[in-house]
């Protein structure tokens, strides 16, 4: 009996020793994965996707049925909106028009608002949600890089935190790491910037932090990704600021922003990147 | 010599984690979108039973190398699960010399086995700094909606896994 409990005890010791230094491994900050784990990381991807497509298929005619019995309702008011876009469209392309006049004048070709797009699809989730991740179906091979932008056609949801040859997996902006930050900036009158850091899981909201007490920010007004530092283009949508709050000394101010990007309903996502190289970035 | 069960528990294992994570990514509206966070524990769940009514030995194994798994694709911290899941497999295992093994007395020990495992992943998680919650916040929100979920989830598993074990137990034994 006690040669029993002996053994058990030493193949515990051994496990919980492999096991620190695992943890201790994984955690510091690898700028890259070994080759085992993007194999693994790819073909268990792969496998997942075929899960992954039929039951999407299922859900989305689901969805598509209870859709339909809104449509005459939305189909008026996108009939009103229309009319708005054309405008809008003819503006743009105007002004678009513009600026690659003006940059040619000034012998700029890239600037920190264009970048290339990506599209790929999700895979899976991370079904603990401890750390909110995503993986996609698109890696090393179609370009992907550590720490690029991730959006959906409504504004940011993440970046990337890790590549394979084939996928890579993206960390959404409500995860708590502490490496979790983005630059940011507030569109009024006047450029406040600032950054977004950490999540506040009881409001479901970004946290806007250390904005000077001086520079009036209210509730409604747009944040945005500034692209100073990183890999982020300029102007990627973030959120819409909902409330502010002066911090404890009354010398900064907290913005509470609610993600544009519905970071629960992911199919579709695009790995922003940006054409401007990091490192070359002027005011 | 390889068996069958060498052949079907893997397969089944496998579908439990790759439903896991099918079904975390289409419903994460409701799973984690309210301020409840459920986590369904489907492979979990399976490698209890697994162990019950299969053989605990072999469970053993493949709740190491599926927990490996689920630390590769999904918390990006290798070790986490991969330790988890096979030790608190055992305890449940070392319980269940004591008692019979019917639906309540199983339930009770799946019960106690999620407790373990989630009151675990909040402490590692802590640890590394992935999350700051607080412990009540936890309890409320975290920690008894996803028991419930997994409730329903083992008791729709319960008897047709128990038949499938022992028929690949019996089988296993003539051959």
């Amino acid at each position: 009996m006690s040669r029993f409990f002996k053994k058990r005890f030493l193949l515990g010791l051994v496990a919980i020793v492999i096991l620190a230094a695992l943890v201790g491994i994984s955690v510091t900050n690898r700028k890259q994965l070994t080759w085992p784990e993007q194999f693994l990381k790819d073909s268990i991807g792969f496998v997942q996707d075929v899960f992954q497509k039929p039951a999407e298929a299922v859900v989305g005619f689901f969805e598509n049925i209870s859709h339909i019995q809104n449509t005459y309702e939305e189909n008026k008011v996108l009939k009103k909106h229309l009319d708005e876009y054309t405008e809008l469209y003819v503006r743009v392309k105007e002004l678009e028009k513009q600026n690659a006049e003006y940059k040619k004048l000034l012998g700029k070709e890239a600037s920190l608002t264009d970048y290339d797009r990506i599209n790929a699809s999700v895979i899976t989730r991370n079904p603990d949600a401890w750390n909110d991740l995503i993986m996609i179906d698109k890696g090393e091979t179609d370009g992907v890089e550590k720490d690029m932008a991730v959006i959906t056609a409504d504004g940011l949801i993440g970046k990337v935190k890790s590549v394979s040859q084939f996928t890579a997996t993206i960390q959404l902006i409500s995860s708590r790491d502490r490496t979790n930050k983005i630059t940011a900036v507030v569109q009024s009158d006047k450029r406040i910037f600032g950054l977004v850091e950490g999540y506040d899981e009881e409001k479901q909201m970004l946290v806007f932090q250390k904005i000077p007490a001086e520079n009036k920010v209210k509730k409604g007004q747009m944040v945005v990704s500034s692209g100073l530092g990183g890999v982020f283009p300029r102007g990627l949508i973030i959120g819409r600021i909902q409330s502010v709050e002066l911090d404890s000394y009354g010398l900064t101010q907290t913005a509470f922003v609610e993600p544009a990007a519905n970071i629960y309903d992911l199919n579709e996502v695009i790995v922003v990147k940006r054409k401007l190289p990091a490192g070359e970035v002027e005011q | 010599m390889i068996r069958i069960k060498h052949i079907v528990l893997p397969i089944l294992l496998a579908f439990a984690f790759f439903l896991e994570g099918t079904f975390a990514s289409l419903g994460a509206e409701w799973l984690y979108g309210l301020e409840e966070t459920l986590v369904p524990r489907f492979l979990f769940v399976i490698l209890i039973l697994s162990a019950i009514f299969l053989e605990s030995r072999l469970t053993y194994v493949y709740a190491c190398v599926f927990g490996f798994f689920y630390d590769l694709m999904y918390t990006e911290v290798i070790g986490v699960y991969a330790f988890a899941f096979p030790v608190i497999v055992s305890i449940v295992v070392l319980l269940m010399k004591m008692f019979q093994s019917n639906l309540f007395v199983v339930a009770l020990v799946t019960i106690l086995g999620i407790i373990i495992l989630e009151y675990y992943a909040y402490f590692m998680f802590s640890l590394i700094g992935y999350t700051e919650i607080e412990h009540d916040v936890f309890l409320r929100y975290r920690m008894l909606p996803t028991l419930a979920m997994n409730v329903i989830v083992y008791l729709l598993a319960f008897f047709p896994m128990r038949r499938l074990f022992l028929f690949l137990q019996r089988r296993s034994e003539q051959t």
